[in-house]
């Protein structure tokens, strides 16, 4: 997921670092251990690598010590906002082939979308341009699970508003889901640009939520490890 | 009055109607459905009138050629003395301060521009 599954879907260049979803179950989270000790990756920062922690729906940051992967991070989760849980992610997946007889597994757009759903302003560009690269990659085909998801998340008004008009019936079966269609459906694009924006900055505030418990969690972690240090410290000079 | 007619009932959108009479196809048919397919990719937005050449070229690409490409990028960036850290982000949930400011002492990111134009 993240930066590397929105550069194979058009709406980034390139990620400085790679983003999995993982299943939390302690078989897999073993054999994750044995990847990421191959790879000489170290946890930085807090949370440790524990279950428990990713259950709650916190990220645990690694960084790679291998020649081959040198400073490179991989953040990893088993739990996002709004996304369904890890098997119901994996059926959707989508595999990428790769170069070299490689492969990837994806995210599905849609997930990918609603993970980026996040209280950064940095990540809604991100999935303005998911949409728009999947619109213009597929609209000559558009079927009706492309045209609802079309609807649901586009983030450019002048292409809402084409796919509004255009299946107005659908858009108005949506418009409960999601009210500023009415403003697609009547073409009216400045109202349908701020209607735009405050559902991004509604969506950063559920976000801020959702954090909440996780962030102060993540701070009493820091005073903890800060702590700890600084008496390791006292015990070094003294 | 026609054209709204058609355009509401058989969602053709404002141009779409415009070429296509209310017939007596039904409703939801598949006839009904393969004009607004017809009147819906007639009339389509340019990639042009959206985004920029850069995006435009970087959707017309292949998945495959993004992540080769990607990871050109990626070694353009290092190479210039870019870091694989992240930067900066006060509104991530993820962000401490203290160890970005243990990660770079003078507290800038890790690329810095070595020549200017004055601008």
């Amino acid at each position: 997921m993240g930066g590397q599954a929105c550069v194979l879907y058009g709406a980034a260049e390139f990620s400085r670092d790679t983003d999995f979803a993982i299943l939390a179950e302690q078989e897999n989270l073993d054999l994750l251990r044995r990847a990421l000790a191959d790879l000489q990756a170290e946890t930085i920062a807090v949370p440790p690598f524990e279950k428990g922690y990713l259950d709650r729906g916190h990220a645990v940051h690694f960084r790679c010590s291998h020649p081959d992967a040198l400073g490179m991070r991989i953040d990893i989760m088993a739990r996002m906002r709004g996304t369904e849980d890890f098997g119901a992610l994996w059926m959707r997946r989508t595999t990428f082939e790769l170069p070299h007889g490689l492969s990837v597994e994806a995210m599905s757009l849609p997930d990918l979308v609603q993970a980026k759903k996040t209280q950064r302003d940095k990540d809604w560009p991100m999935i303005r341009r998911l949409l728009e690269a999947n619109y213009f990659e597929n609209r000559k085909q558009p079927t009706p699970q492309r045209i609802t998801f079309w609807l649901r998340e586009l983030r450019t008004a002048q292409l809402l508003i084409e796919t509004a008009t255009s299946f107005c019936s659908r858009a108005r079966e949506l418009q409960a889901e999601r009210p500023l269609l009415k403003c697609a459906i009547a073409e009216a694009e400045e109202d349908l640009d701020s209607a735009l924006f405050l559902e991004q900055r509604q969506e950063q505030a559920v976000d801020r939520e959702y954090w909440l418990p996780l962030r102060e969690e993540l701070e009493a972690l820091r005073r903890e490890r800060a702590s700890k240090t600084g008496d390791r410290l006292r015990e070094t000079e003294s | 009055m026609v054209d709204a007619q058609i355009s509401d009932r058989l969602c053709l959108g404002p141009l779409g109607a415009k070429l296509f009479r209310k017939d007596s196809r039904a409703e939801g048919s598949q006839e009904s459905f393969a004009i607004r397919i017809f009147s819906y990719v007639g009339f389509m937005l340019s990639m042009e009138s959206i985004c920029e050449e850069e995006w435009q070229e970087w959707y017309r690409m292949m998945p495959q050629d993004r992540w080769l490409e990607s990871e050109r990028l990626l070694g353009t960036f290092l190479a210039l003395g870019g870091s694989l850290d992240p930067e900066p982000d006060s509104q991530s949930p993820f962000n401490d301060a203290a160890t970005w400011r243990a990660l770079s002492a003078d507290g800038r990111p890790g690329v810095r521009s070595i020549r200017r134009s004055g601008i």
